[in-house]
């Protein structure tokens, strides 16, 4: 479900499978888990990612919340499919800064 | 009239069900032939609204279930859902989604049904011999 990597100065958050209804506790559990505490810079790599309902979107908004109170910023790569659609519709490909890819996402947190 | 062919379900009161059903759609629809976007789309739709009936104690008995039938009937997907719990209504379901606000300022929560209105070209509610009964209708994408 969840992986965390370091980049240059950023964390990377691959999450893979499905995030519904019924896993979307552990998802916000495991992000808490995952992320230090002193992260500012946060990517979503979700090119494993399968299917995310509202649940799952609910977890992604707190996080981007939590970040930009301290002044961090999230941002996400490689969303294609009906996962795209799914932040296309709920209007957060429009908040949530979003790359093609992992390179393009490094190269903007830079 | 083209023939009729239905999948059904009858799940527990338990989140576990969802991705249990997913698996199972995502199968029959492949064999029958669904439009990918009713499969991504009827997934969608009821684990939002399993999750909201469940997660809201909308099942006072442990051992109420929800019955599902998904039917595949003239170029539509029908999708129908009943269970016996409290009387809910979830189409009036005050809260709007907010999907214009920046991060600081979005509300959280709402999309849920949101989903459900704008991928169905029709959905309903009524309650009927003590029976939540939702009624939905998928269209076949425009070719």
């Amino acid at each position: 479900m969840l992986e965390l990597e370091q980049e240059q100065n950023a964390y990377i958050l691959k999450v893979s499978g499905r995030i519904d209804g019924s896993n979307a506790a552990e998802f916000q559990s495991k992000i808490q888990d995952s992320i230090p505490q002193e992260a500012s810079t946060v990517i979503l790599d979700l090119n494993d990612l399968d299917y995310i309902s509202s649940a799952g979107l609910r977890v992604i908004l707190l996080l981007a919340k939590n970040l930009k109170g301290k002044k961090g910023k999230l941002s996400m790569c490689s969303v294609s499919g009906p996962v795209k659609d799914v932040f296309t519709i709920s209007g957060f490909s429009a908040i949530i800064p979003t790359y093609d890819n992992r390179e393009s996402a490094l190269s903007a947190s830079d | 009239m083209t023939e009729q062919k239905k999948l059904g379900f009858i799940l527990k009161n338990e989140l576990s069900e969802i991705p249990r059903i997913a698996e199972a759609i995502t199968q029959h629809g492949r064999i029958d032939n669904w439009p990918s976007i009713w499969i991504s789309n009827a997934n969608l739709i009821l684990d939002e609204l399993i999750t909201n009936i469940i997660s809201y104690g909308k099942l006072t008995d442990p051992n109420d279930t929800i019955h599902i039938d998904l039917i595949n009937e003239d170029n539509q997907l029908v999708i129908i859902m009943e269970d016996r719990g409290v009387e809910f209504n979830p189409f009036e379901e005050v809260i709007e989604p907010d999907l214009d606000s920046d991060i600081g300022d979005r509300l959280i929560g709402g999309l849920g049904v949101y989903f459900v209105k704008i991928l169905t070209s029709e959905y309903s509610y009524e309650r009927i011999d003590n029976t939540n009964r939702i009624h939905l209708i998928l269209d076949s994408p425009e070719e």
